[in-house]
């Protein structure tokens, strides 16, 4: 009964201290549970997330990744990489995004986000005990702009950008363990690239565009 | 909180003269107390002083002046095993809880924050071991700074690592990502007596030395 009391008093000590929400905003280098393919590949195929396919997992200083949420668990809101509050760094308080690495880096850390200036995210909203839908998208900045109407630029270009399928994750009591704030949901994705189609209407495009100049 | 840390005495004895070749047989060890505040709540304590005749938590801390919960991280399992102090019962330890130097553990402090004294010997030459994966670390000796001001070893080159001090509410998060410029959003310190989490990944093993020496 004893043990039972002081359980509680763990998991129930300081919660109303604690109103918003923060999950721990990183794909790699982590403990996550359970084991499994949480890194960004370049293009498709998704592979085991092993050495053998650190070739393909997404790298380059141009791309950038941020976190976006909706409250509830399971919403399909964000099915189609649209929608939702993008998450703000707990200690900048803004919205917040991390590069990915250059190709130089090791393998274990290919196709991962390269956090900097705090790794907490706030889930404004999402008290604990609250479950959101979470979805990470990752876009090419250089070409795009960093900024959300730059990612729904490149969204709406159909290449250099990708987003995860969306994922739960609820708030943890305090006293919980760390590893309870990671992004243990969220697997493996890859950039879309351009339909065949899409890249021989923009050939077209651009012939025309030749032709009508060479025409006047 | 208020820590205040005390090396009572460094005992240099010199036990006698052994010869007339004056060779000096010296006794050296350092001895002393720690005293620390728990606050209300949840805190992350560390003992850093070898007490006698064990360091079980019973020990340590003999008589709390309130019911209290100890509570120690067990990675196998991402669980806690705790012991628990009722001011009518006296301590509940069913799994002999032992907190050495370099260990750390969840304090839950029910009731206004209660003074602790601890007492004993520094352990002037140590080894801890961060192992892959998550657990909770202290400084061995009683020393307050950041980590390097501790003596954290360096980070292998292409590793990640993520520190968690819980701050009374919350766990304060820091990241050690070298493309990231080390850690992130700064360095982690640490105050005498508290203890805090590290997720090393899948990295080996990374051996945390002391040795201190005192006398001449």
């Amino acid at each position: 009964m004893k043990k039972l009391f002081a359980v509680a008093i763990l998991g129930l000590t300081a919660v109303s201290g604690w109103a918003q929400g923060t999950v721990t905003f990183q794909n790699g280098g982590l403990t996550f549970t359970p084991v499994a393919n949480r890194y960004v590949y370049a293009s498709e195929p998704i592979g085991p997330g092993d050495a053998t396919d650190a070739a393909r997992r997404l790298t380059g200083t141009n791309y950038t990744a941020g976190l976006w949420y909706v409250p509830g668990a399971g919403s399909t809101l964000l099915n189609n990489g649209r929608g939702g509050v993008q998450a703000a760094n707990s200690i900048t308080t803004s919205a917040s995004l991390f590069n990915f690495r250059a190709p130089t880096t090791t393998d274990a850390n290919k196709g991962t986000w390269v956090p900097i200036g705090g790794n907490s995210f706030v889930l404004q909203g999402i008290n604990v005990g609250e479950s959101a839908t979470l979805q990470v998208r990752v876009w090419d900045y250089i070409t795009f702009g960093r900024t959300e109407a730059g990612y729904l630029a490149a969204l709406a270009a159909g290449g250099g950008v990708g987003f995860s399928a969306p994922f739960d994750y609820t708030v943890p009591a305090a006293g919980s363990t760390p590893d309870k704030y990671y992004l243990n949901n969220l697997r493996a994705f890859a950039l879309v690239v351009p339909e065949p189609s899409t890249i021989a209407l923009g050939v077209l495009g651009a012939a025309s565009l030749l032709f009508l100049r060479r025409r006047k | 909180m208020r820590t205040k840390a005390l090396l009572l005495t460094a005992a240099v004895g010199a036990v006698g003269i052994a010869s007339s070749m004056a060779q000096a047989v010296y006794s050296v060890n350092i001895v002393g107390y720690v005293n620390k505040t728990l606050p209300s709540g949840l805190s992350m304590v560390a003992n850093q002083l070898n007490a006698t005749p064990n360091n079980r938590v019973t020990t340590l801390i003999p008589t709390p002046t309130g019911a209290l919960s100890v509570s120690k991280f067990v990675p196998a399992t991402g669980n806690f095993v705790s012991a628990t102090f009722d001011t009518d019962a006296g301590w509940d330890d069913p799994t002999s809880m032992v907190l050495n130097p370099g260990q750390g553990a969840f304090v839950d402090n029910p009731n206004p924050p209660m003074p602790v004294t601890f007492v004993g010997e520094v352990q002037l030459n140590s080894t801890v071991n961060i192992h892959s994966g998550l657990d909770i670390y202290s400084s061995v000796l009683p020393q307050a700074g950041d980590l390097n001001a501790i003596g954290f070893p360096a980070i292998p080159s292409g590793q990640q690592m993520a520190l968690f001090k819980f701050n009374g509410t919350a766990f304060s998060n820091f990241s050690y990502d070298e493309e990231a410029g080390g850690w992130q959003p700064a360095i982690p310190t640490v105050a005498i007596g508290e203890s805090f989490f590290i997720d090393n990944g899948a990295n080996p093993t990374l051996p945390w030395t002391r040795n201190f020496t005192v006398g001449p």
